[in-house]
């Protein structure tokens, strides 16, 4: 019970005004964010990286927990009202509850969302308490050989998992770790891929590929297909609250959601877009209304929004206790711990307990906040889709702009933060996901690392990845997640060239 | 070939040179003997070599025509050129101009451009907000975040 003790003392950091202050910042911003398709967490965190330099490591976290759940909040907001999912995870919502608003039944629809959200939240947040400490003794055993091995099945996973193909998703993973090699290299000092351009001996920023991808190339994107039609925005009529039916018919999926959720994302996997589809399924299964699902059922935006929820709290625990980030938003704010000099990992938890401890309940005051504030609010938050598009996105550009360019006033950067745009429109335009290529640069180094670490340790025989037990199946877990897939797709591609 | 396996092959061929041309980059790392065996080349070579098979993955994906992506989608209209040539225009000017006139005023241009680009018919109207906007981004942001903006025509007037 050790957890719950120090969960009343991160209590005690977060609830100080200053924090609470910067919690319902953060929340108010992610929601607002969130509710604009196409933008979401990661990018709003990159963008807001620097004030790593202004502000102690504890504020900055909680301002970054309650964006990372305001977008979501925003996200579900969006997908109900205007059936534009902003984000994979939210498609499932978009089915049922975009059909639900349409019936004039938004209201409860929202709100399900957002109370099944805060219930998953809480459910989540005690999973981080008991999980965290267990999960610590065991990484604590881990040598650099296992902690290689699980980086390479933590980057197999997320770009396997993630988008439609696997082949498309390595490669992105693939040019996020070359991004992540560019500049010198730490151990040797070696100049790696710059050129003999003195700006990229640090390497490229995080913020650069992150505001590139999302914003620049989001808006490119956009630019080149807005002209074919509109979204209309439901309006929210009636009644914002539940009745007594929709509360019956919403607490079980709730908790199943959450119960399916909080697991996966504690998983070194991540994603989730996974919990969200096994809620809906799992729902539609055990409904005493399944003719009702397509049509707008109340359960199917119950349990995979809770699913949804859960699943980033239990993005922490790997994020927390490995220092292995699941999500693009995770791997930026593992490299705000490093704006800190603070190196996510087993230690965490003793070397830093206010900072830990802190983050994890302020993501449960985050969820609490989305409650009392964001959904009497929702009214409000609608509005935003009202921006006119063409004053929106020059907009998004001039923020891009003074992200990157603020950070070192210089014009090679911010020629590359458009050149990084042009990828992400292209990897858009041909379905390439993008959340790899962050993790892969942000955890990359780390990888590297741990990679030459075993080796020392080792002093060079590559067979400690087989001996080891721990590292030996973690590895042979991540080579059955790419061959697997990987026999299947080529075999069907085969065949479609064997029909043509 | 038909226009919906040219884009595919185009983008994995990309890929299959950008892994040949990090396997070749990586020959340029020099590395110490004491380093050796596991020296700074090692990773790059790996992600060189991903990408270069990945990149051969990939053609033969798009060659078997199996590529299901927006590009390739019989169903999407052809690109509408004309809104992201405003918006690249917006770009471009703005990294041209920002060094000699400074932020406010060239993100003020590329918001201008952008609007347009996005369909903006008041065009006054929009320069008038880009203008604020840059202004406010300016001040606020900056002064937040602690970012450094540099100088420029309307920066130097405070």
């Amino acid at each position: 019970m050790d957890g719950f003790v120090s969960l009343l003392h991160g209590f005690s950091v977060a609830l100080t005004p200053m924090n609470l202050l910067w919690s319902v910042v953060g929340v108010t911003l992610g929601t607002a964010i969130g509710v604009l398709p196409g933008l979401g967490p990661a990018l709003t965190i990159a963008l807001l990286l620097p004030i790593t330099f202004q502000v102690e490591p504890a504020a900055a976290f909680i301002l970054f927990a309650g964006i990372y759940f305001g977008a979501m909040f925003g996200g579900s907001t969006t997908s109900i009202l205007i059936n534009t999912p902003g984000e994979s995870a939210t498609i499932v919502t978009a089915v049922e509850g975009h059909k639900m608003a349409r019936a004039g039944r938004g209201g409860p629809a929202l709100a399900t969302a957002a109370i099944g959200s805060f219930v998953a939240g809480t459910i989540g947040v005690v999973g981080i308490t008991v999980l965290a400490p267990v999960i610590v003794k065991w990484a604590l055993m881990f040598s650099p050989a296992d902690y290689f091995a699980l980086m390479v099945l933590a980057f197999v996973t997320v770009s396997a998992v993630l988008g439609s193909s696997i082949i498309r998703g390595l490669t992105a993973l693939a040019l996020g770790l070359l991004i992540g090699l560019i500049g010198v290299d730490l151990q040797t000092g070696q100049a790696r891929f710059t050129f003999g351009q003195m700006s990229l001996l640090d390497g490229i920023d995080v913020v650069i590929v992150c505001v590139g991808l999302f914003a620049v190339g989001e808006t490119l994107h956009l630019a080149t297909r807005y002209r074919r039609g509109k979204d209309e925005i439901i309006p929210i009529k009636g009644s914002l609250w539940m009745n007594g039916q929709d509360w019956a018919r919403s607490w079980k999926p709730w908790l199943r959601g959450a119960a399916v959720g909080f697991p996966i994302g504690a998983m070194p996997a991540g994603g989730a877009e996974i919990p969200t589809f096994l809620s809906y399924f799992m729902e539609k299964r055990l409904s005493k209304h399944p003719e009702e699902f397509g049509k707008g059922a109340i359960e199917g935006v119950a349990g995979p929004e809770a699913a949804n929820n859960a699943s980033a709290a239990g993005v922490f625990v790997p994020l927390l206790t490995l220092g292995l980030p699941t999500s693009a938003t995770a791997a930026i704010m593992l490299s705000a711990f490093q704006s800190y000099g603070i190196n996510p990992g087993p230690q965490l938890l003793t070397t830093q307990p206010d900072l830990v401890w802190g983050l994890i309940a302020s993501l449960y005051i985050g969820n609490v906040m989305l409650l009392v504030l964001n959904l009497p609010l929702v009214g409000l938050w609608v509005q935003i889709l009202k921006i006119p598009m063409p004053y929106l996105y020059a907009g998004i550009l001039v923020f891009a702009t003074i992200g990157t360019y603020g950070i070192s006033r210089s014009v090679f950067d911010l020629g590359l933060l458009y050149g990084i745009g042009i990828l992400g429109f292209i990897m858009r335009r041909y379905d390439f996901p993008t959340s790899p290529v962050v993790i892969g640069m942000i955890l990359g180094p780390f990888a590297e690392q741990q990679f030459r670490r075993a080796m020392t340790i080792s002093q060079g025989d590559m067979s400690v990845f087989v001996t080891r037990p721990i590292a030996a199946t973690l590895l042979a877990l991540a080579a059955l997640a790419i061959l697997l897939p990987l026999v299947v797709e080529l075999r069907r591609s085969l065949r479609a060239r064997r029909a043509v | 070939m038909d226009r919906s396996r040219l884009g595919p092959v185009l983008v994995a061929s990309a890929v299959l040179l950008t892994g040949i041309g990090v396997l070749w980059a990586s020959t340029l790392i020099h590395v110490s003997p004491a380093y050796a065996r596991i020296g700074p080349t090692v990773f790059p070579r790996i992600v060189g070599a991903a990408l270069a098979v990945l990149g051969v993955l990939l053609l033969v994906n798009a060659f078997a025509g199996r590529w299901q992506c927006e590009a390739t989608d019989a169903e999407e209209p052809p690109l509408d050129l004309v809104p992201l040539a405003w918006v690249a225009g917006g770009l471009v000017l703005n990294l041209l101009l920002i060094a000699q006139i400074g932020f406010i005023l060239s993100s003020t241009l590329m918001y201008l451009l952008v609007a347009k680009g996005f369909g903006a018919r008041r065009i006054w109207l929009a320069a008038l907000v880009g203008f604020i906007l840059a202004l406010v981004a300016y001040f606020g942001f900056a002064q937040l975040l602690g970012l450094r903006m540099g100088d420029g025509l309307i920066e130097d007037l405070f």
